[in-house]
């Protein structure tokens, strides 16, 4: 059904935003590749079902296409904001895809406050790492884990109303924000955390696109279960919900705290996709140090579980999952220097011993970028990754394993 | 010879005259004929910093008649910032909002002194936005809300902006005893109240008044290579 409903949706959309160029809108084109020089000593990415903290493994060290997208937006007057962008994912099953597709209105400030509502297709606003052109990551070329993991299995369609404090029409320094949204899709987040587990990326899943789960034997001896996963299937026609509360100070600091749940039925299975009832809460901020000195962290803790109820009290597959990072970036003209430390962890609550979803890791991020001109950019990125998998024995690996990566990546950007 | 007085609380006040003969303008004759006399102020950071992009605005009642100095202003958008974000006119001048940016901005204000939306397309060069009333307008961006810009409108022609070491010449009309210092306070401008000292008034040589700002930013942050970005993702 949700697949339907985009595709009316976005071919409503591309009718308006074409139709734009008749009306007084402003009609704006975006895109943007991303190329990279990959050395890793990971075995194998989790494209190729693995266990792999990483998204390229040895058999990957050589030129890369990263991804990109091409994203068109339409503006009247700037209370109708119209978008709708296409993301190239090459490791995935489905490379092209949709990644947004919404209608935003936005009116002028009214009482001193900033109305707006969106209708489409998003994701939740969880991430200070990604700008607002095709959620691209602004200071690594790899995101942390827990945006890794919102851009793997977050999206949905739906309703999001928010208001805000503006600061331009009272005059006041400090702002808050509430906001929230119904939505359907997204009943299947958390399998990918339960089976792969946490990863540090720049994935974009792309609707109606899939994530190949691992070989375990716990999915091969599950007939019901798909060898890979659709994070934005609807299944039991239940919206989800998310809420958010943000307060801060213009270019000064903001801190944001994102509740969702997906209120997905966790008895519902079909064509191979389980329910799985997700919730979690994140907290994101970000802090202006000093005029080039900038922090962001964040942190989210939450639970997801599929099957039916068993008489421990716990369903099939129960993880809980928690994961934070903290990131430093300097700029200096056109320079940029980042470095991120974050660790993860997943908590498999459930009776199934046989299907040991437990993880615990931490991951080091250091990435330099030089921005040369407005289309530009090149830099190099690392990363430095230990996690502890007991899973990682059924492929006859060490639980624990050291990952590391080395990017030269060039970015042109329109 | 340089005195220091503590006033207005934690404000730090200090008034410096330099007797710097050859740079002292004769101006003598130019008060005897009661036309304003030029004084260079100096804003300085309670850090000792120059304060640039700052502004000193002659307050009071002056019955002189003054010479317009109505025109056009500009306060365009660059990077998703106003550029300059703080602009001085006097009553009757306009501003002018070229947007410089491959995105569309939509500048609006809401306060007293003056309210006006105009959406600025890119390539599209809007009319200039007249200012009749005096105040402080306050703009924003509806689609950049990070985006904040500050106009002063004045009811006199006697104010400068200060230059990158901090200095304004401002001419001062007889009678004039104090003045408004429009200074960058983190992202916002605040005003202040000052006494002209009357040595300042009645030296007939150089003139030069330093006033030190506790609270003020000394570095503007409306730079491209800021840390952090600030997108509005809802």
């Amino acid at each position: 059904m949700e697949r339907r409903l985009l595709a009316t949706a976005c071919i409503a959309l591309v009718v308006a935003l074409l139709g734009s160029a008749e009306t007084q809108a402003e009609l704006q084109v975006n895109a943007s590749l991303e190329v990279a020089a990959i050395e890793t000593d990971a075995a194998a990415g989790f494209p190729d079902g693995s266990l792999s903290k990483l998204r390229y493994g040895k058999a990957d060290n050589r030129m890369q296409l990263l991804g990109g997208y091409l994203q068109l937006q339409s503006d009247y007057r700037s209370t109708l904001n119209t978008k709708l962008a296409v993301n190239v994912n090459p490791q995935s099953d489905d490379p092209i895809g949709i990644i947004d597709a919404f209608v935003q209105f936005r009116p002028l400030p009214w009482a001193g406050l900033r109305m707006r509502g969106k209708v489409g297709a998003f994701r939740p606003p969880l991430s200070f790492e990604h700008g607002a052109d095709g959620w691209e990551t602004l200071y690594t070329t790899n995101a942390s884990a827990i945006n890794s993991w919102v851009g793997e299995e977050l999206g949905m369609l739906g309703l999001e109303l928010s208001l805000k404090r503006d600061l331009a029409s009272t005059g006041g320094r400090r702002y808050w924000s509430l906001g929230g949204a119904v939505f359907y899709g997204n009943d299947t987040a958390g399998t990918l955390l339960s089976w792969r587990g946490w990863s540090i990326n720049n994935w974009q899943t792309n609707w109606g696109g899939t994530i190949d789960l691992p070989p375990l034997r716990f999915i091969n001896n599950n007939d019901g279960q798909s060898q890979r996963v659709e994070p934005f299937l609807e299944m039991d026609d239940r919206p989800g919900f998310y809420g958010f509360v943000e307060l801060g100070e213009a270019r000064r600091w903001r801190v944001r705290m994102l509740t969702y749940d997906n209120q997905a039925d966790p008895t519902v299975i079909e064509d191979g996709q389980y329910g799985w009832r997700a919730n979690f809460l994140s907290v994101s901020a970000q802090w202006q140090l000093a005029r080039r000195t900038g922090l962001i962290a964040q942190w989210m803790d939450g639970v997801s579980a599929m099957g039916e109820l068993r008489p421990t009290g716990r369903r099939a597959v129960d993880i809980g999952y928690q994961s934070s990072f903290i990131m430093l970036t300097q700029s200096f003209a056109a320079h940029r220097l980042s470095l991120r430390y974050e660790t993860f962890d997943v908590t498999d609550r459930d009776d199934y011993m046989n299907d040991d979803n437990n993880e615990s890791g931490s991951g080091w991020t250091l990435s330099y970028q030089y921005r040369l001109n407005d289309h530009w950019r090149i830099g190099a990125e690392w990363l430095a990754v230990a996690s502890d998998r007991p899973n990682r024995n059924q492929f006859g690996q060490a639980a624990q394993q050291d990952e590391h990566m080395g990017m030269l990546v060039i970015r042109w950007t329109y | 010879m340089t005195l220091r007085l503590n006033l207005f609380g934690s404000l730090l006040f200090t008034f410096s005259s330099l007797c710097l003969a050859g740079a002292a303008p004769d101006t003598r004759a130019v008060s005897e004929l009661g036309s304003p006399r030029t004084v260079i102020f100096e804003l300085r950071a309670g850090n000792g910093e120059r304060l640039p992009d700052a502004a000193v605005v002659v307050t009071g009642e002056h019955t002189e008649p003054h010479p317009s100095t109505q025109g056009t202003a500009i306060m365009s958008q660059v990077n998703e910032r106003f550029e300059p974000d703080f602009v001085v006119v006097e009553a009757g001048a306009s501003v002018a909002f070229p947007n410089n940016d491959r995105v569309m901005h939509h500048v609006y204000s809401f306060s007293q002194a003056r309210q006006f939306e105009i959406p600025l397309y890119q390539d599209e060069q809007p009319s200039p936005i007249r200012f009749d009333r005096s105040g402080v307008v306050i703009v924003g961006c509806n689609i950049h809300d990070q985006m904040i810009g500050t106009i002063v409108v004045t009811d006199t022609p006697y104010f400068a902006m200060t230059d990158e070491r901090g200095r304004a010449a401002v001419p001062v009309p007889a009678g004039a005893t104090t003045v408004d210092l429009w200074y960058r306070k983190g992202e916002r401008y605040v005003r202040t109240e000052r006494a002209i000292p009357s040595k300042a008034l009645a030296s007939t040589r150089g003139r030069r008044v330093t006033f030190t700002i506790d609270d003020a930013t000394s570095s503007a942050s409306t730079t491209a290579d800021s840390a952090l970005e600030w997108n509005e993702d809802y």
